[in-house]
């Protein structure tokens, strides 16, 4: 009976094709052979990679009417009563490739058919044309709560700022699974009128651990998506209230905080800088580091000048990764702390800030000290910029040991201010082999050295 | 439903005459002894699948007292039997995820499942509050890889991408060699590997004994069971992987990027193979064209003046000096981890779970390496040229191909 169908199906799909003409005509002709084919179990597999390749190839800039016929092509194929179920399978989920407004209406019909809904729902979301939102929307009438869920998500995929008012009723829904779509397709449009519904979603008590734990992310997202529509005091409310919620959710609005808040939030980041949740604490800085001014910079600062050590060297990092000047203090008398993790961030700060001011204390450190301390303020010196830092450097040349001399004389070739090419001259006749090898390094980088013996030509690499 | 098999559960069963494995012998350590880390210290690990990574990942962790494994999650029994036999202390099994992530014990996950999970469990973990170290590569599209990205920025979590390459010390001198300017001007990349991922058409098999065929589907279009696809080949199917090109290619591709210095961007032109070329080639800003499929071994840099050759184990220079040459403060700022490959990467994760520092292969590094392999793979099925813009992660010009950016999962998986 079944095989009858299927052998019934094919041959009006051929005799279909062959009353095609024309060049329109091949390309119709061509899918619904290949349509035909999705049916034969034997041919199925070369039949749907040809298609896939055909409506692919369809769908390139300039070939709109090219599109147009192949959408048109499956979509009657679709309507037909003759074409298989297995083909009209295939079909929906080539329209869902390339199908635009012209596919909405056969996509839209099959939402109330149990065995395509599913793949026409998702050729409907891939659907750029706003028709299939609107086929969505209507389609959120079903009573089914698990296809309407799925309705929800698509809508929300789409970002369809059209459904937030269907959507919204929805989140009182009875059924979890409806309730926990729409919340989250709320989120996802991130329209503020939905942060009322979401609010009291947050506040529904008798939820499973995991929907709590949803709601709470949505709501996350939904701050997020609201801060970025430049309404900040709404967002730093909703950050406000996932302040009271889990850890996930104090963290997510800590770090929310630090983005929308402003300089009104610092006390709540600064705060919890001393709890006892490390989670909470590295939230905390990472939004410290978001939050705009020099005031949030001096807060900061004051804050660490006050902590232990660990807590001194994240809030070192914090001031390096701000990049403020205004920080510069606390960086330059912490780098000469006991710990050595400590004394690494402030220098690490002082060279983010990038002020001529760190450069006589830096300049310091490459002289009298080594290893990783001499390797960051070298680090340092290289990024502050101005010919004042580059005298300096310049002028502790003559005072210096050799090994700190060949430092700043490696500073100095990195900086390629024209001020440096007079020292690193002298530097080059320096008593000391290495001074001298490094100056004369530099000048080469800097194009001043002695002409280069031709440089060998790279060999051609073997083949693997 | 999560089952727990304590000591005294092992008990219990061989009373009762049901025999488990001779490893349950040396289970049963709950609370720190003397000399381990007290609970605080600790950091629990829930492990989300437990084929071959998840098993690798699990032997890191098993008996480690600082990272406990704490539970273990499997859509296959036998996978979750075989890993609960390798763990010296209780342990919970789950078939579902989302019962581990329940889990107030958890405080991170290693995900090592089929990559058409990697994104949703990844930010249901980020939603947890769990830190997040997520195999290879981020996600089966853009889309995913965007939200995954997200969900860790919002939630402030760590999050290492499993590309645990750039932990390798190796890869680690040959971009810092070429980033410095070592080898000249960067001319162009070469990318030994290729190979896209194409529809499926397997026919139907009987689903074995303790699979739960729905929940390894997922998000995944609904398909019958055939043995290829699982454990091992699933690979090969679009529904589930963009095949060589996302599973290698978030490594070699990864380190291309690395060395371009575009680990946060990506390419501006993706040209699909040619006669020229097997593989697609990608065109970064800067004008280097990283070529796939190209007949090198791992990755090869070509610079103006000398080029580095570099993969597991191996690296070349010509001229061979070039790979000698000491690397000044400042003149790379690549991010090394405490130890090298899979080892230094895992390393990597804890040290920045504790800090609350990125990662050297964090969610959007893994999301931008991950972009770069499945625009080469669209380029590839649509036979055409693509234009991207790497800031606003824009298809250009075409609208259509930008429909490839998102696939809708299959209800009621959604991307939240």
């Amino acid at each position: 009976m079944c095989l009858r169908r299927v052998g019934l199906g094919c041959l009006v799909l051929s005799l279909a094709a062959a009353a095609a003409a024309g060049e329109g005509g091949a390309l119709a002709s061509r899918i619904r052979r290949l349509a035909g084919e999705l049916a034969r179990p034997e041919r199925s597999a070369l039949a749907e990679r040809e298609l896939r390749s055909l409506c692919w190839h369809a769908t390139r800039p300039g070939a709109e009417a090219e599109r147009r016929l192949a959408a048109a092509t499956l979509v009657a194929l679709l309507e037909a009563e003759a074409t298989p179920p297995a083909v009209k399978a295939g079909v929906v989920e080539r329209l869902g490739a390339i199908g635009r407004a012209e596919a909405v209406p056969a996509l839209a019909r099959r939402l109330a058919d149990r065995e395509l809904r599913e793949a026409s729902r998702r050729a409907l979301e891939r659907n750029p044309s706003a028709e299939a939102s609107r086929a969505l929307r209507q389609g959120l009438a079903t009573r089914d709560a698990g296809f309407r869920a799925a309705l929800a998500q698509a809508l929300g995929a789409r970002r369809d700022a059209a459904s937030v008012p269907l959507l919204v009723p929805l989140v009182d829904s009875p059924d979890e699974t409806l309730r926990l779509a729409a919340v989250e397709a709320l989120a996802r449009i991130g329209d503020p009128t939905a942060i009322p519904a979401l609010r009291a979603a947050m506040a529904r008590r008798r939820v499973s651990p995991g929907a709590r734990r949803r709601v709470g992310a949505a709501y996350v997202a939904l701050a997020a998506a609201v801060a970025t529509r430049g309404e900040r005091r709404a967002a730093v409310q909703m950050y406000g209230d996932l302040l009271k919620g889990t850890a996930a959710e104090r963290a997510a609005a800590l770090l929310g905080l630090g983005r929308a808040g402003g300089t009104a939030a610092l006390p709540a980041l600064l705060e919890a800088l001393d709890g006892d949740d490390r989670r909470l604490r590295g939230a905390a800085a990472q939004a410290l580091a978001a939050v705009p001014g020099s005031e949030a910079t001096k807060a900061v600062a004051a804050r660490a000048r006050k902590a232990g050590p660990a807590l001194k060297a994240t809030l070192l990092d914090v001031l390096a990764a701000r990049g403020d000047p205004a920080g510069l203090g606390v960086a330059l008398s912490a780098a000469g702390h006991a710990e050595s993790a400590v004394r690494l961030a402030a220098i690490r700060a002082a060279g983010a800030m990038r002020s001529a001011a760190a450069a006589p204390r830096l300049i310091e450190l490459v002289r009298y000290t080594a290893g990783a301390e001499r390797a960051a303020a070298e680090s340092a010196l290289r990024r502050i910029p101005g010919k004042q830092v580059t005298l300096a450097i310049v002028e502790a040349l003559a005072a210096s040991e050799p090994d700190a001399r060949r430092v700043l004389v490696r500073v100095l070739g990195a900086r390629g201010d024209p001020d440096c090419l007079t020292p690193l001259r002298d530097a080059a006749s320096d008593p000391d082999p290495a001074v001298r090898a490094e100056a004369r390094r530099a000048l080469s980088q800097l194009g001043h050295g002695e002409p280069d013996a031709p440089k060998p030509k790279p060999v051609e690499p073997r083949q693997p | 439903m999560g089952t727990s098999l304590s000591r005294r559960a092992f008990l219990r069963a061989t009373a009762a005459g049901v025999g488990l494995a001779a490893p349950y012998l040396a289970a049963g350590r709950v609370v720190a002894s003397p000399g381990k880390p007290a609970p605080s210290d600790q950091v629990r690990v829930g492990h989300i699948g437990l084929g071959g990574m998840g098993s690798g990942h699990l032997g890191s962790y098993c008996a480690n007292d600082r990272f406990p494994s704490v539970a273990l999650c499997d859509v296959y029994e036998p996978y979750r039997v075989r890993a609960a036999r390798r763990c010296t202390r209780k342990v919970a099994l789950h078939t579902d995820f989302r019962e581990l992530l329940d889990r107030p014990d958890v405080d991170a996950v290693f995900i090592a499942t089929p990559d058409h999970w990697h994104a949703l469990i990844a930010i249901y973990a980020a939603q947890a509050g769990k830190d997040i170290y997520c195999e290879k590569p981020l996600s089966l599209t853009i889309a995913e890889g965007r939200a995954v990205a997200d969900a860790v920025r919002r939630g402030g979590r760590v999050f290492q991408t499993g590309s645990q390459q750039r932990s390798s010390d190796t890869f680690r001198r040959a971009c810092a060699l070429v980033r410095s300017g070592r080898l000249g001007r960067l001319e162009a990349v070469q990318v030994g590997i290729w190979g896209s991922s194409r529809g499926c058409h397997l026919p139907s098999q009987p689903v074995p004994a303790g699979l739960a065929w729905d929940l390894w589907l997922g998000p995944a279009p609904w398909r019958p069971f055939h043995r290829q696809l699982h454990p091992a080949s699933w690979r090969a199917f679009r529904d589930y992987s963009g095949g060589i090109n996302t599973d290698w290619g978030a490594h070699h591709v990864d380190i291309a990027q690395w060395g371009i210095g575009a680990s946060l961007g990506g390419p501006v032109r993706i040209d699909p193979p040619s006669k020229a070329h097997r593989g697609a080639r990608l065109t970064y800003a800067n004008g280097v064209v990283c070529t796939m499929g190209a007949p090198v071994n791992g990755v090869r840099f070509d610079g103006s003046e000398g080029k580095v050759e570099v993969n597991r184990g191996y690296y070349r220079t010509w001229p061979e000096s070039a790979w000698r040459e000491p690397l000044e403060p400042d003149d790379v700022e690549l991010h090394r981890a405490p130890g090298d490959s899979v080892g230094g990467h895992h390393r990597d994760f804890e040290a920045c779970v504790w800090s609350r520092r990125r990662p050297v292969c964090d969610a959007e590094i893994g999301h931008r390496s991950a972009t770069a392999c499945h625009l080469a793979n669209i380029a590839c099925w649509l036979g055409r040229s693509l234009r991207w813009e790497p800031a606003t992660e824009e298809l250009v010009g075409d609208a259509e191909a930008a429909r490839w950016l998102r696939r809708p999962l299959r209800a009621p998986w959604r991307l939240p």
